[in-house]
């Protein structure tokens, strides 16, 4: 019994292996372009399916998405808004299909539930670009490509600055959560934990959930500084919580060492609160827009045979030191 | 007065040989949200982008994808006619949507259930959820609008407690922390690709809600309650079951839609089916059902539902943005509203 | 006639401080149309909801056929016999006519199924028993003030057929659905049903009534002739002589008559005029 099953076994591996070496040899061999319609002057468009228009950084990522499409002449950019919906979004990615969109840029809402609409479109030979969150499987096989960034790692980093610079010596710190159980607030949530555990004398003594919202972010801020008041630290998981909690800070005459992320510009946005010395920091949470028109040029311009599965847009820390200089920016 | 033969004394008279005599704004009102998807149709076919002369409105995959992006909505708007005829509303079916989606992931993956006693846990307890804001708002007398508004933030709550603040993935296969992979049939098409199976349970929960509200005595006693309270009341109609069951039936129809939506998506949050009370409610008034009681009809709600689903559609085939999609929903919404109160008005029902 | 068909003794009614009834004796003989007389507040409803179930009685004895009986519910009273067609109509205005006429009493197919076509024909048949053709397809809302009237009185007769208690039944009728609505009534008594028949309007009494009783202030003023001069009703209604109530220059009459009954009745609510010196009265004394 258990060597006829290892044989079978070691059988199937070899056959694995010499159909995945076929099929390498294969594409090696045809370089085939990614888009058959692929041409220099061709008039393509371009479906982007964001998560949820009414965040301020989706904004952001929509507003960065249409000025680089704007820069080339034959790209049309189609924005359809999830409404922070899986059932909207699915439906947004299925019109596109029906479309029959050139490209498929996305931004899912939740991973797993947008993951079949993504593989829909991949099976309609749709190349879907994958913009800030990920859905389930690999890049480069059950979509074409990621380019974000990496939400643990940022929350990490706010962490890690907050263990060595900020809180050296320890003390107490909070942290203002975003909708609790959607993935971006757990991993970032996860993320800062992990930063701050290299400091064991910090402390983390409250953690709310602000829904990404400054004004749930200033009560639950206001609330956290009547129970703790020796709080030196808050990470809020991005810059509109950020800014909640600094009139929480204000209100209650205490000085508050904040951190925000996302880094948004704009007078209401971190970069320049940070320039101000309102908050000690902000992690910039690149939006990888540039990278996606970059990429679908490739694709559909330059008859591309393969891209770079993933693109990982480094996190820039905002402080006091580079904030100005970055505000013109 | 007039058309009626009436003798005071005398041979029985021979009654007018049944012509209805609605008034036509009545009769428009009573088909308004079938009109409205024809004339959505009609619109759709007209301005639906063309590829190689095929009008991309009509291709089946784009139909397919309407309705299924519609049905769990649907499910819901299904339940909430039954409650919105007897002059209430259920504001939490959104909520208990997201709570039953965490269950039915919860069970499945970390409770290691399977499919059946994880489907007829939730919807029961959905049934019991229901129920206990029907009897709370019969017998303390509260309005249906507050207590199924506090229902809402108690099933977020428990949706957060259930699923420890995470979302949950379901993954499918054998084995414990697996789901059944049957259940992934919620997300997929039937007869050769073409039926979403999530369209089918929302049509087939509309057909037996038909049935119930029109030819049983139940769905009567729904219409009697929403009508008027008092005469069911004295007519021997038990009022109080009544609304306790119409609430269990919204709570039903949340679970079902829940389950629907795990399957759909693989995935439990509790943040699943926010703002769907609100998009069920607008599809059950343009669907002709008056938010006064004692008037409605499925095949309305069935079509008022498809009608916002076509609509969303067409815009974004068109690449109209999401502003104007919902403008032209409030417009829809008012039309609706302003016919039936027109027609209460006739009627000399105004209230 | 042995004992009356349906009496009541002593009967009192309090909600809170609000003394409705304080000891009323009243009583219907089979056949009979007896008249309910009143002002507002005088306590005739109350009297009636004693009798159709909504209420129970704080003190007093409620008898069918002399045997004593305790009705807790409408049902209760409806299984009893009586049947009452309240105030504001008990009709659902959003459900046809049979619907309305079956409510809660639904004609059913075997499977727990509706048989509305059998309660169409049934409810066809009743509404010609009384000779009136209204499509029991129709919806309520749509029939007139006067024919939701008639659909009342079936429905109720179709459940109950001893006792009919109507409570202000003409308030919002036409003269001629007035008309009809009485050779209705006269019918029903001459099949042997006994009517009670709360109204406001005196002139109607001698035509339909065979009895009156006139209530006062939660206690009946007096029982009499529905001939008996409009002078002698107006007494027992206002509790004084109509010439203390007509100055002889008759000047002002109105307000005169108005202002000292009311002084004697502080907590009537004015919703309607006194039945007293109401202009009909006025036009037929
Ligand atoms: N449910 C109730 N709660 C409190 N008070 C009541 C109630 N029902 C009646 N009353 C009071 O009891 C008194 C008698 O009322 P009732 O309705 O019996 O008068 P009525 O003779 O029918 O008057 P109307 O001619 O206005 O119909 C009034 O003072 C009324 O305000
Ligand atoms: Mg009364």
């Amino acid at each position: 019994m258990k060597t006829i099953q290892r044989g079978s076994r070691r059988a199937l591996q070899v056959a694995l292996l010499a159909g995945t070496s076929l099929c390498i040899a294969g594409a090696a061999y045809a370089a085939e372009p990614m888009v058959k319609a692929c041409a220099k002057d061709g008039q393509f468009i371009i479906g982007f399916s964001q998560a949820n228009n009414a965040e301020p950084y989706r904004q952001h990522v929509n507003d960065e998405l249409n000025a680089a499409a704007k820069e080339v002449p034959g790209f049309t950019l189609q924005i359809a808004d999830g409404a922070g919906n899986v059932n909207t979004q699915t439906s947004q990615v299925d019109n596109f299909i029906t479309q029959k969109v050139d490209i498929l840029l996305i931004s899912p809402f939740e991973a797993a539930p947008l993951t079949p609409a993504v593989k829909r479109a991949m099976d309609a030979g749709i190349p879907v670009i994958e913009l800030d969150r990920k859905t389930v499987g690999d890049p480069g096989k059950d979509y074409t490509a990621f380019i974000g960034g990496d939400n643990f790692k940022i929350a990490e980093e706010a962490g890690k600055y907050t263990a060595k610079t900020l809180l050296p010596d320890g003390g107490e710190a909070a942290v203002l959560q975003g909708l609790p159980s959607s993935t971006p607030a757990v991993e970032r949530l996860n993320g800062f934990k992990e930063g701050v555990k290299g400091n064991p004398k910090i402390q983390i003594v409250a953690e709310q959930a602000a829904d990404w919202v400054p004004d749930k972010a200033q009560t639950a801020f206001s609330a956290m500084l009547q129970a703790h008041p020796d709080i030196k630290v808050l990470y809020a998981s991005n810059d509109m919580m950020a800014a909640g909690a600094l009139l929480a800070a204000k209100g209650a005459g205490k000085d508050v060492k904040i951190i925000g992320t996302d880094g948004l510009p704009g007078p209401a946005g971190g970069i320049e609160a940070v320039a101000k010395g309102d908050w000690a920091a902000t992690f910039t949470y690149p939006t990888g827009a540039k990278e996606a028109i970059e990429m679908s040029k490739k694709i559909l311009l330059d008859c591309a045979t393969s891209v770079e599965p993933t693109v990982t847009v480094e996190t820039t820390a905002i402080t006091a030191e580079n904030a100005k200089q970055l505000m013109g920016k | 007065m007039s058309e009626e033969k009436v003798s005071v004394a005398g041979a029985p008279a021979v009654p007018a040989a049944a012509p209805k005599h609605r008034d036509p704004l009545a009769l428009i009102v009573r088909f308004q949200s079938l009109i409205g998807l024809v004339l959505v149709a009609i619109g759709g076919i007209i301005f639906s982008p063309r590829r190689h002369g095929e009008i991309l409105f009509l291709n089946p995959d784009n139909i397919a994808n309407i309705v299924r992006a519609v049905s769990e909505t649907g499910i819901i708007a299904i339940g909430m006619t039954f409650v919105i005829i007897t002059a209430g509303i259920d504001l939490s079916v959104g909520a208990v949507l997201g709570l039953s989606s965490v269950v039915t992931a919860s069970m499945m993956i970390s409770g290691g259930f399977g499919l059946v006693p994880t489907i007829l846990a939730v919807l029961i307890m959905g049934i019991v959820f229901g129920a206990i804001q029907g009897t709370i708002s019969t017998r303390f007398r509260l309005e249906p609008f507050i207590v199924t508004l506090a229902g809402l933030q108690a099933a977020r709550g428990l949706a957060l407690v259930v699923s420890g603040n995470q979302y949950i993935n379901i993954s499918y296969g054998d084995g414990p922390g697996l789901a059944p992979p049957v259940f992934a049939v919620l997300g997929e098409r039937l007869f050769n690709n073409t039926v979403p199976v999530a369209t089918l349970v929302f049509i087939v929960f509309a057909a037996i809600a038909t049935i119930v509200l029109n030819t049983t005595r139940f769905g009567r006693y729904v219409f009697a309650v929403g009508g008027n309270e008092r005469a069911a009341r004295i007519s021997g109609v038990p009022v109080s079951m009544v609304k306790i069951s119409v609430y269990a039936i919204t709570g039903f129809a949340a679970a079902l839609a829940g389950i629907v939506h795990a399957g759909q998506f693989n995935f439990g949050s509790a943040n699943d089916g926010m703002g769907y009370e609100l998009t069920a409610i607008a599809a059950v008034v343009i669907g002709g059902t008056s938010l006064f009681g004692g008037a409605g009809s499925m095949v309305g709600t069935v079509a008022g539902t498809i009608m916002l689903g076509a609509l969303a559609n067409i815009l974004q085939l068109n690449n109209i943005t999401p502003a104007m999609q919902l403008l032209a929903t409030a417009a829809i919404i008012v039309l609706a509203a302003v016919l039936q109160s027109l027609v209460r008005r006739r009627e000399g029902l105004g209230r | 006639m042995s004992a009356p068909l349906l009496s009541v003794t002593g009967a009192v009614k309090r909600f809170g401080g609000v003394q409705a009834l304080r000891g009323v004796d009243f009583d219907l003989k089979a056949g009979e149309i007896h008249a309910l007389l009143g002002e507002n507040g005088a306590g005739k409803s109350t009297l009636m909801n004693l009798l159709s179930g909504v209420y129970t009685p704080d003190e007093g004895t409620i008898h069918i056929d002399g045997k004593p009986v305790h009705l807790n519910n409408p049902r209760e009273a409806q299984a009893a016999g009586i049947a009452t067609i309240f105030q504001e109509l008990d009709l659902v205005p959003t459900l046809d006519v049979a619907a309305n006429l079956f409510l809660g009493r639904e004609l059913m197919r075997p499977g727990g199924f509706l048989d509305v076509p059998a309660m169409r024909r049934e409810a066809k048949k009743r509404l010609e028993a009384i000779e009136l053709a209204i499509d029991p397809a129709r919806l309520v809302a749509d029939l007139s003030i006067g024919q939701r009237q008639v659909v009342a009185i079936v429905k109720a007769l179709s459940y109950a057929s001893r006792v009919l208690i109507m409570d202000e039944p003409t308030a919002a009728l036409t003269v001629a659905e007035v008309e009809r609505l009485f050779d209705i009534i006269r019918k029903l008594a001459a099949s042997g049903v006994g009517i009670v028949y709360i109204s406001h309007r005196l002139e109607e009494v001698p035509e339909i009534a065979g009895r009156v009783t006139v209530m006062r202030d939660g206690r009946v003023a007096g029982v009499t002739e529905p001939h008996a001069p409009q002078a002698e009703l107006v007494r027992l209604l206002v509790g004084r002589p109509l010439d203390e109530l007509y100055p002889p220059t008759r000047q002002d009459s109105r307000q005169a008559a108005a202002q000292p009954a009311r002084r004697e009745l502080p907590s009537v609510p004015r919703k309607r005029r006194l039945a007293g010196p109401d202009q009909r009265v006025a036009r037929r004394a």
